[in-house]
């Protein structure tokens, strides 16, 4: 297949989507649902690429015959400045207390591809209860959560329990389990940690004693 | 630290060990690793075993 990346032509002979192709020929795009080992989800939407003037999420989408990606136009750095923005309305500031300061993607992300003002002064920001899961060993600040579902889909496809899940829609999604005080049942539960972007879940024992 | 042998990082700040993460390896433990290897790191500073013990009618006894 004959693609263009950046006036760029390029070949590939493998059925990539748009994202991990241009991993592949290290053009950095941003991302937070995409995770190589999980199924795609699509629905941060902060990958988006030009391809063929329109705006794709890029780790959605498969790589055609004779397209014309743009990584860096205008048009594509302006769409994800805003869906940067997006997100970061309802993200708390709690950077200087939080366990995942300097390792988190969102602070990256937002460094590298994100505006450089805010604009939103007059919305409340909205607050979510902490779920009660993994007893000792998970801590949850929901409001923190970007609603990458990385956790639900790691907890459903390779621990194989479907106790967390994506509750509500638009400004009331929020992530959740479905029971009150639920146990994660699996071993590898813990891995939600590392999998989280953003400081929203974080080991338990970990917090306060290195960083913070 | 469990007998997977999976692949991971220690961190460790002046002389404790604070946290124990995966490292990629795709053929033992891809990039994952069990809670029990992930939590483990406590047994080495707080709930150390100084002397076996030996289990009996309930209780523990410390044995040479």
């Amino acid at each position: 297949m004959e693609v263009v990346v950046n006036q760029y032509n390029l070949n590939t002979q493998i059925n990539f989507t748009v994202f991990q192709f241009c991993r592949t020929r290290h053009i950095y795009l941003p991302c937070f649902c995409y995770h190589e080992k999980l199924s795609i989800a699509g629905n941060c939407r902060v990958c988006l690429v030009q391809a063929n003037n329109n705006l794709i999420a890029s780790c959605a989408i498969s790589v055609v015959d004779g397209m014309n990606i743009e990584t860096m136009s205008k048009r594509v750095i302006y769409a994800r400045e805003s869906v940067i923005e997006f997100l970061l309305i309802n993200h708390p500031l709690d950077c200087p207390i939080c366990d995942q300061a300097g390792e988190c993607d969102l602070q990256d992300i937002t460094l590298i591809f994100g505006i450089d003002r805010g604009r939103f002064y007059d919305l409340k920001k909205r607050a979510i209860d902490n779920l009660n899961c993994g007893g000792p060993l998970i801590k949850t600040i929901m409001t923190r959560c970007i609603h990458c579902t990385r956790c639900v889909r790691f907890l459903n496809e390779v621990c194989g329990i479907n106790n967390l899940g994506v509750l509500g829609r638009g400004l009331n999604m929020e992530i959740g389990t479905f029971i009150k005080e639920t146990t994660f049942l699996s071993e590898l539960s813990g891995n939600i940690i590392d999998l989280c972007p953003v400081g929203a879940l974080t080991s338990m024992p970990y917090a306060f004693t290195a960083r913070a | 630290m469990d007998a997977l042998g999976s692949a991971i990082r220690v961190d460790v700040v002046s002389n404790k060990i604070v946290r124990i993460l995966p490292r990629l390896e795709e053929s033992v433990n891809e990039e994952w690793i069990t809670n029990k290897s992930r939590y483990i790191y406590d047994s080495i500073s707080i709930q150390r075993l100084n002397y076996p013990k030996l289990k009996y009618n309930l209780k523990f006894f410390v044995i040479s």
